[in-house]
């Protein structure tokens, strides 16, 4: 079986025949031959190849690397397909232990609840799911045929925010009440809070702290108190929801300013796990970016909302789309509506 | 004299612990995979876990066979884009690249292999993905992307281990070769590769087995929809994304069938290396 392809590979060869014929006269092998002759020293090719003199390096790279260069190029010249009415709309979302996702669906009708306490997700199942705001943000930037939503915290000029029901998402109009899509962003603790973990607290319902929010592109829940720093050492930790941590990024650097002393870490993943860390003990406060259900209020939690928040529906800045309505943002999620035309996008 | 006995029974004892570390560590991965998925997989039902098609948590309805398909999917795409490029680098460098060049490739293979997941899957989400997207359409967080980052990923493993493998050909069949006349391309392609067959399906199923438990890479670049994929373009979900996805959150139930979804993991890579070890056998028979 080894012996096999050698000698099938020599047989195609005629001006070998000569060779071969003695090697049956003698009664050997043709390898045991060819053995013999490299042992007094024919032609060496034991050592596996050195093969000079043929092309030389740069020679033989040339072709190949020619042909890189063409298929880079072949790519690179697909330009993004420009946006039309009859793209198919690609539909982003978030996982389910998300708290935008989790706002987002019972805003506008897509979660259906079991009266033994099941719930389902109505959003269409070929959606993108994205682990975070970041994911939904890059995607939607560069898909001119993609819609997405994320926290007006973390909406940004790469994108465009579609007006829900005629009203654009602002600071503003969460405030008042007009757009329709707000939801509020919770502090979660046990009962029995840490000394600094309590400072941070008053902090960010002081009026430094919610002035912070405000700065933030979120909406304040309170005009509060002016802080007074007092001399706290120790660590305060944050989990949750990746809406809530940007903001309290933004806390933690104003209130470390004013108390050098103090250390506060924010471990950032989503709103379930957030619940779970408080209830387990594992950090001072959950970050939470929805409401919480019955159960998880059974766990002996208390919940305090820091701030207003915009859930905003974003598409490519090149979209047509002049708006949505509830519903039509319902339809894209169902899946009902599959293309940007029967969305209203206009050619 | 005693001292010195001493000191060789105590390391001694040092090494074997160390033995034993990390056969337990394997021992304790396993109980704790199989005692905590078994109560999920008796509450669910096995053929109902492996073959049901719809993935709801919050219905408590477990069905991993979209997930297996999508890793499967993934797998196979993988190997057939990685394997002929690795296989071919392999045979480069063994048997076409001058000393020089030869160095700096392989050292540029090895760094390869050092770059962690996240980094392939950042460069997956922001450059494979829209690539995808603008030469094939659709929304390009696809199958046809996470096989693109996973072939890349198991290039190192499929040139190192077939490489080995063809340098562990004897040096007689390439000379018999030569001497019946047959040149250097076609000695290689049809004699020494050959020749190597088993440690090349050796370098297969590694690269195989490396791309089935990645899941840092692929959570970013797949579109994680638990649905079958029905053509390369399509997302899909795999079962490591899956439990990287819902781990963080999930409670109750849904936590211990995220583990079940590891114990089918694990089945699927044990099939795999046991295919490894025989493949080896064979080869060492010979």
């Amino acid at each position: 079986m080894r012996q096999r392809p050698a000698c099938a590979a020599g047989f195609r060869f005629p001006e070998i025949g000569g060779f071969l014929y003695a090697c049956a006269q003698n009664g050997q092998t043709v390898c045991e031959n060819v053995r013999k002759i490299h042992a007094k020293g024919g032609p060496a090719v034991s050592r596996l190849p050195r093969r000079r003199g043929r092309l030389h390096l740069p020679a033989r790279c040339l072709p190949l690397c020619l042909g890189l260069a063409l298929c880079l190029l072949c790519v690179s010249s697909c330009r993004e397909r420009p946006f039309s009415p009859a793209r198919p709309i690609h539909v982003f979302t978030r996982e389910e232990g998300s708290g935008t996702r989790t706002a987002f669906e019972e805003l506008f009708g897509l979660l259906e609840t079991d009266p033994d306490g099941g719930r389902l997700s109505l959003t269409r199942r070929e959606a993108v799911v994205a682990r975070s705001n970041g994911v939904v943000l890059s995607g939607v930037s560069t898909d001119p045929a993609a819609i997405g939503y994320l926290s007006l915290g973390s909406l940004n000029s790469a994108v465009r925010a579609l007006p829900i029901d005629g009203e654009l998402p602002t600071a503003e109009a969460v405030r008042t009440g007009r757009y329709p899509a707000a939801r509020r962003f919770y502090l979660v603790t046990r009962d029995g809070l840490s000394g600094p973990a309590a400072d941070f607290l008053r902090f960010v319902f002081s009026q430094e702290g919610q002035r912070v929010v405000a700065q933030a592109g979120y909406v304040p829940v309170c005009n509060g108190e002016p802080f007074v720093p007092g001399d706290v050492q120790g660590k305060t930790v944050l989990v949750g929801s990746s809406s809530v941590s940007p903001v309290m990024e933004q806390l933690r650097d104003a209130y470390l300013a004013g108390n050098p002393g103090a250390d506060i870490e924010i471990q950032t993943s989503d709103s379930a796990s957030g619940i779970r860390s408080a209830a387990g003990g594992g950090c001072d406060f959950g970050m939470v970016s929805r409401e919480l259900s019955a159960d998880e209020l059974a766990l002996g939690l208390t919940a305090t909302a820091v701030a207003l928040d915009g859930i905003a529906v974003v598409v490519h800045p090149e979209n047509t789309v002049p708006g949505l309505s509830s519903a039509q943002v319902r339809g894209i999620y169902l899946g009902e509506t599959a293309v940007w035309r029967d969305a209203g996008a206009v050619p | 004299m005693k001292g010195r006995q001493r000191v060789e029974r105590l390391m001694q004892a040092v090494f074997w612990l160390c033995a034993c570390a990390a056969v337990a560590a394997v021992v304790l991965i396993c109980v704790f995979l199989f005692s905590g998925g078994a109560p999920a997989l008796r509450e669910i039902g096995v053929w109902q876990f492996l073959t049901g098609v719809r993935w709801e948590p919050g219905r408590e309805r477990f069905g991993v066979l979209p997930m297996i398909a999508g890793s499967l999917a993934v797998t196979l795409g993988a190997v057939l884009l990685g394997v002929p490029v690795g296989l071919l680098t392999a045979v480069f460098l063994r048997f076409f690249c001058p000393l020089r060049a030869r160095r700096v490739l392989g050292a540029a293979v090895g760094l390869l292999a050092g770059i962690p997941s996240v980094v392939y899957g950042f460069f997956g989400l922001t450059v494979l993905v829209p690539a995808v997207r603008r030469v094939f359409g659709g929304s390009g967080y696809s199958v046809l992307a996470v096989s693109l980052v996973l072939g890349m990923m198991i290039l190192p493993t499929v040139v190192s281990v077939s490489a080995d493998a063809l340098a562990a050909v004897e040096a007689g069949y390439y000379e018999g070769a030569r001497a019946l006349g047959a040149g250097h391309e076609r000695s290689v392609f049809r004699v020494l590769l050959p020749a190597a067959r088993s440690g090349i399906s050796a370098a297969v199923t590694l690269g195989l087995g490396r791309a089935i438990g990645e899941s840092m890479a692929v959570v970013m670049v797949a579109g994680n929809q638990a649905v079958f994929p029905h053509s390369p373009l399509d997302g899909a979900r795999t079962l490591t994304s899956n439990i990287v996805l819902e781990m963080g959150y999930a409670s109750g139930l849904h936590a211990d069938a995220l583990i079940a979804t590891g114990v089918v993991l694990f089945a699927m890579v044990m099939l795999n290396n046991l295919i490894f070890a025989l493949l080896r056998r064979r080869r060492m028979k010979k």
